[in-house]
């Protein structure tokens, strides 16, 4: 079944595009890593299925749903990490999962909260510490962890990696594998290809709002991923 | 030399034209004000003036032996006007002036208890928010305007990370901090004077005395707007953000301009009682009544310390002018003592205000401009002293004659003259003001040219 | 889920180091000014309980006298000292504390508490409404001016959106906890105040009133929260919403002056010497010098007759010079219903302004009604001079009928005696119940509501708004 669908979608912003003809398809339990430079395209692709942009031409479809006519109804099964998880840092970690929590249509008990949690590998003694406490891997978690909390079919990545220490980062990704692994749709958008290159199961390479190759990541090893990225680049410049 | 100052942007000028707008109100109405209080005093001037004219005219005519009334020209009758005019410069300072008396008419059924009884006609909730005065704009609306003006000259830069930009380029943070801060507040200081000087202008010929309240007033604004300058400068040296300038800044206007002159205030009121009016009238009124009950003794008792007069005497007093006179002057036994004692008390709160204003530079600067212009409860008190003090000297000798059944002779009644309010002006309080307010400002000046140079380091 | 924003709100705010900071300040400041309060309550109180019994006695003790001597040695009506106005003195300062009652004249109230202040910055009352009415305000300007745009600067308010969050539940927690402080707050500070009160025995507390003051000020409260709410909801940054929020505080504190000068441009009262050249051209010098007299002597003396059914003034062997100085009372009275009356006018016209200025400023409306429910406000001055009045007619009708019925030929020479002052009865004063304080501010409640319920909508309107205008 399908989870993610964009079909030429454009969409600029003040004359300059941001996306420009993007059509993509993701299946369920697929991860779909953008990959981009700055500027490339990839927030606002995410936006997009988001429902908090609405494409120039062009549809999307979250599971079937189009986010932008029933935004309701797709972030019910949908979560989202940003690049940077915004949290209320008066609140602890546990506070604050408790509170997005509470917007679930099937909150979880406080001791699946907890253990979403330790899940995300956030070490106990941090759970009752404010979040502005917390470095930005831990926020990571928190974030991570309140997507896993909503048992959200989709998830949605924006720059997982960026700020994370490379210890950091390898927790990360093991968490996202094991999200992964339970089936969960993940739509990531990094410019960090060494993470992805294990994770994605296909890969998009945007420049300038395109999406020009979209391949299979079994096809190719982190070399050969390295080495398109860059020849792509070389292209559109 | 690096330019630091940029133009103004439009928030900046709207902050100018709003202020100048205000500034424009408050002297208008402040101009206004003294108008129709000179007015208001011009016409029972005129009538007192008549009514004068007509009782010396009757005294004349019995000093010729021309056969006159005993109603006329009676000692008790002689009305003298006691007027306080307007402070030299009190349209920028009128906003509670019409709370204090301004004008009565003594003569000998007044007493000291009731000499300035008068129709209150203002609605109390008027007088309670009192009206807009220029005094007022540089006390309250200035300091804010400053703090708009000037809490984010550093925050943002530091804020947007180009502080450390511009110190690798060679910038000093004093200097950006100094300039634009000067820039942005100047203009205020600018528009203050000017509607003072016109402000002066408008309200009528100026004198010499009135050109040194004038340069006071301006050195305190001058001292008052360094204060904030330099308080202005020292937040936007210590926030971070502009967020926490903004409410910072917020919170030092609040502190200064309302917090602790409150707080000063409050331990004023708590430490020193003022006298009660209720009070005075109780005294007044079981005086009247004793001195009623016993009119002829008390008659008597002052007619024994006049002794010398009374082997002069030749008729005797009637008794509805004597017991007149003698109720009054048991009430002045009983409520001038009080009040002497009252403002004896006030010049003391006076002189202790001089010293613990510094804790409050609002009050300070309250103080220093009230006395500047001539406004305030302290101009109140000297008048109302300054009355007494006149009254007191003219029920003596009205007495004398009331008692002895006598007129008073022309020369008696040249003595009495008329009443005129010498102006005063508390140089101490004003100069002392000037020189917390400086003083203040240097040490605060100094404190942030300091911290700006530890972020010129840390910034490096 | 509105109990989860609430519960969030509330711990937010709780674990925030500035409320902390300025709950403590506001505390401790509205302990200070209760106690204040409270000794300025005893203080006039006793003065006036002092001032009355002098008045009392020196009022019995004139000795033997004529009637119409006594009527112009008078009597003074001191105010009441409301228990209230401990916590909110109103206009008590400024206007008269007293009236003197004497034969042929109505006199204004005089002897003003604040005549014999020493010196007053024009900011400075520390009374528990002040502090209740502009600081506490303030505080919540401080704490809630991010309530909304501080979500949307730290990217929550988005991750609300993707978590499915609704504007109007997100309104509807922030409204909730604003209730909630605006509860905790008006029941704490308006207690607090109140609290010395009941120490002093003297006076009665209208618990109702307090009770009323209490609503009154949680209303405000939460119609500030919302104002800021809204705020917070349109604009873009803290740092804007901020200075909108402050800027509505210092509009709402300090328009009053400018409203209160526009006022007295308006409507001015007339010049004292105006005043009183009235009272003396229509009041006095038309009956004692004029043609009204014959004619106000006949129809009062015809009334006299209907009243006992006697044909002739002789017949009941009234004083005729007791009659004439009643009929002028009675003449001099409707002068003065009309002469004061345009005076009370003139001042209730200006309220009038300052009532619609309540309109546009919650903070203003809740001082009005504060006010009202302490009975210091201008409503109140007036009740207490009118009372005063009638009762300065029905003694000097008591006094000048006793000379009309006992006084015969002696006319001025009769004397009455402590046996006659005793009947005169003293001045008490019943201040206007709350029900009728409550109904002359209905402008000033309708006008809190609105501002709440227009606040709180329009804020969750901005959100619904902005969280389909972020869908770029």
């Amino acid at each position: 079944m399908i989870a993610l669908q964009a079909s030429d979608v454009s969409k600029s912003f003040d004359n300059v595009n941001a996306l420009d003809n993007v059509s993509l398809q993701v299946d369920n339990g697929d991860v779909l890593g953008l990959l981009g430079p700055n500027g490339a395209g990839k927030t606002t692709l995410i936006n997009v299925f988001l429902g908090l942009v609405k494409p120039d031409t062009g549809r999307v479809l979250v599971l079937g749903k189009n986010p932008i006519e029933d935004p309701r109804d797709v972030r019910n099964d949908i979560s989202y990490v940003p690049e940077l998880v915004a949290l209320y840092p008066e609140l602890t970690a546990l506070q604050n999962l408790e509170f997005f929590n509470s917007f679930n249509e099937d909150p979880c008990s406080n001791d699946e909260l907890r253990q979403c949690l330790f899940d995300v590998r956030l070490n106990e003694k941090f759970h009752h510490n404010k979040t502005k406490t917390l470095s930005k891997g831990m926020c990571q978690k928190v974030g991570l962890a309140i997507a896993l909390a909503k048992n959200a079919r989709v998830i949605f990545m924006d720059e997982p990696w960026t700020g994370l220490d490379p210890e950091s980062a390898s927790e990360f990704s093991d968490q996202i594998r094991t999200t992964r692994n339970r089936g969960t749709t993940i739509l990531l958008a990094t410019h960090d290809l060494f993470h992805l290159s294990g994770l994605a199961s296909h890969i998009g390479l945007l420049r300038n709002g395109r999406l020009s190759n979209l391949v299979s990541s079994h096809e190719l090893d982190a070399k050969e991923l390295e080495q398109l990225y860059l020849d792509h680049m070389r292209q559109s410049d | 030399m690096v330019v630091y100052v940029a133009s103004f942007s439009v928030g900046q000028l709207l902050v100018f034209g709003a202020f100048a707008l205000l500034v424009c109100f408050a002297v208008i109405g402040g101009v206004q004000w003294k108008t129709g209080v000179l007015e208001e005093q011009a016409q029972p001037s005129q009538e007192v003036a008549e009514s004068r004219a007509a009782w010396f005219e009757s005294l004349e005519l019995s000093a010729t032996g021309t056969s006159v009334s005993p109603a006329l020209a009676h000692p008790m009758n002689l009305p003298v006007l006691v007027l306080k005019p307007p402070g030299p410069l009190g349209q920028f300072s009128h906003r509670r002036e019409d709370l204090h008396p301004s004008a009565g008419v003594v003569n000998g059924f007044s007493n000291e208890a009731l000499i300035f009884r008068r129709y209150e006609l203002e609605s109390p909730v008027s007088l309670l928010h009192g009206g807009l005065d220029l005094l007022l704009v540089v006390l309250v609306v200035m300091p804010l305007a400053l703090c708009l003006l000037n809490y984010n000259h550093l925050a943002s830069e530091r804020e947007q990370g180009r502080l450390s930009v511009l110190v690798i380029q060679g910038a000093r943070p004093a200097g950006i901090l100094f300039s634009r801060t000067l820039q942005c507040s100047t203009p205020l200081l600018v528009i203050l004077v000017f509607a003072s000087v016109v402000g002066t202008v408008l309200s009528g010929p100026t004198d010499l005395s009135t050109l040194v309240r004038f340069i006071l007033w301006c050195t305190v604004i001058f001292a008052y707007w360094c204060f904030w300058v330099a308080i202005c400068s020292l937040v936007a040296t210590k926030c971070a953000n502009s967020i926490n300038a903004a409410l910072a800044s917020v919170s030092v206007w609040i502190l200064i301009v309302v917090i602790l002159p409150s707080g000063l205030q409050f331990g004023m009121d708590r430490f020193t009682e003022s006298a009660s009016k209720v009070h005075l009238l109780a005294l007044a009124r079981s005086a009247e009544a004793d001195a009623l009950g016993s009119v002829d003794q008390r008659a008597e008792a002052l007619m024994a310390q006049h002794s010398t007069e009374i082997s002069h005497l030749k008729i005797e007093a009637p008794t509805y002018y004597r017991s007149a006179y003698v109720a009054n002057a048991s009430i002045n036994d009983r409520v001038g003592g009080l009040l002497d004692a009252h403002a004896q008390k006030v010049k003391t709160n006076h002189l202790r205000l001089d010293i613990v204003q510094a804790f409050s530079p609002a009050t300070a600067a309250f103080r220093a401009l009230q006395e500047s212009s001539g406004a305030g409860y302290l101009r109140a008190s000297n008048f109302e002293h300054q009355v007494r003090s006149f009254f007191r000297h003219y029920f003596e000798l009205v007495g004398v004659a009331t008692l002895q059944g006598r007129r008073l002779t022309l020369d008696e009644a040249e003595e009495i003259g008329t009443f005129n309010y010498r102006e005063s002006v508390a140089t101490s309080t004003v100069l002392s003001a000037i020189a917390v307010l400086l003083v203040l400002s240097a040490l605060l000046l100094f404190h942030a040219n300091a911290t700006a140079r530890k972020l010129e380091v840390s910034h490096l | 889920m509105i109990l989860a924003i609430l519960r969030k709100e509330l711990h937010e705010l709780l674990a925030d180091r500035k409320f902390r900071i300025l709950f403590a300040v506001a505390f401790l400041l509205t302990v200070i000014a209760a106690m204040e309060g409270w000794q300025r309550l005893a203080q006039d109180a006793s003065l006036r309980s002092e001032a009355s019994r002098i008045e009392r006695e020196t009022w019995l003790n004139q000795g033997e006298a004529n009637p119409h001597d006594a009527a112009h040695f008078g009597r003074y009506a001191l105010r009441e000292i409301p228990a209230l106005s401990a916590f909110d003195p109103g206009i008590l300062d400024y206007s008269g504390a007293s009236v003197w009652l004497e034969a042929h004249f109505q006199n204004p109230a005089s002897n003003r508490r604040a005549e014999n202040r020493i010196d007053s910055y024009p900011l400075a009352s520390v009374t528990p409404a002040w502090l209740l009415s502009v600081i506490v305000p303030l505080v919540l300007v401080i704490l809630l001016f991010g309530t909304v745009v501080a979500e949307r600067e730290r990217g929550t308010l988005r991750f609300l959106w993707v978590q499915n969050a609704r504007p109007v539940q997100l309104i509807l927690g922030k409204f909730s906890s604003a209730l909630i402080i605006a509860a905790l707050l008006a029941a704490l500070f308006v207690s607090l105040s109140c609290m010395p009160i009941v120490f002093y025995q003297d006076v009665t507390i209208d618990w109702l009133s307090v009770l009323a003051l209490a609503v009154c000020y949680f209303i405000a409260y939460v119609c500030i929260c919302g104002v800021i709410t809204l705020i917070s909801s349109v604009v873009r940054t803290s740092h804007t919403a901020f200075w909108l929020a402050a800027l509505f505080w210092v509009t709402t504190v300090f328009g009053p002056l400018l409203v209160a000068q526009a006022a007295k441009e308006l409507h001015p009262v007339p010049r004292d010497r105006d005043f009183g050249a009235a009272i003396q051209q229509e009041a006095q010098a038309p009956f004692w010098l004029g043609a009204a007299q014959y004619e106000e002597v006949a129809i009062y003396e015809a009334e006299v007759m209907t009243r006992h059914r006697a044909l002739d003034a002789k017949e009941l062997g009234l004083n005729r010079d007791a009659l004439v100085l009643q009929a002028h009372e009675r003449f001099a009275n409707r002068v003065y219903d009309r002469l004061y009356g345009e005076l009370y006018n003139t001042h209730v016209q200006q309220e009038s302004v300052l009532r619609s200025a309540s309109l546009f400023s919650p903070i203003f409306a809740l001082q009005r009604i504060s006010r009202g429910i302490a009975r210091t406000d201008t409503s109140a001055q007036i009740h207490f001079a009118e009372s005063a009045e009638q009762h300065r007619r029905d003694i000097i009708e008591q006094l000048n009928e006793d000379m009309m019925y006992n006084a015969g030929e002696e006319s001025f020479r009769y004397v009455a005696d402590r046996d006659l002052w005793q009947t005169v009865d003293d001045f008490e004063y019943e201040s206007p119940p709350l029900n009728e304080v409550l109904k002359r501010y209905r402008l000033e409640l309708t006008s809190l509501v609105l501002w709440t319920l227009l606040s709180f909508i329009l804020a969750a309107v901005a959100l619904q708004l902005r969280s389909r205008a972020e869908v770029k």
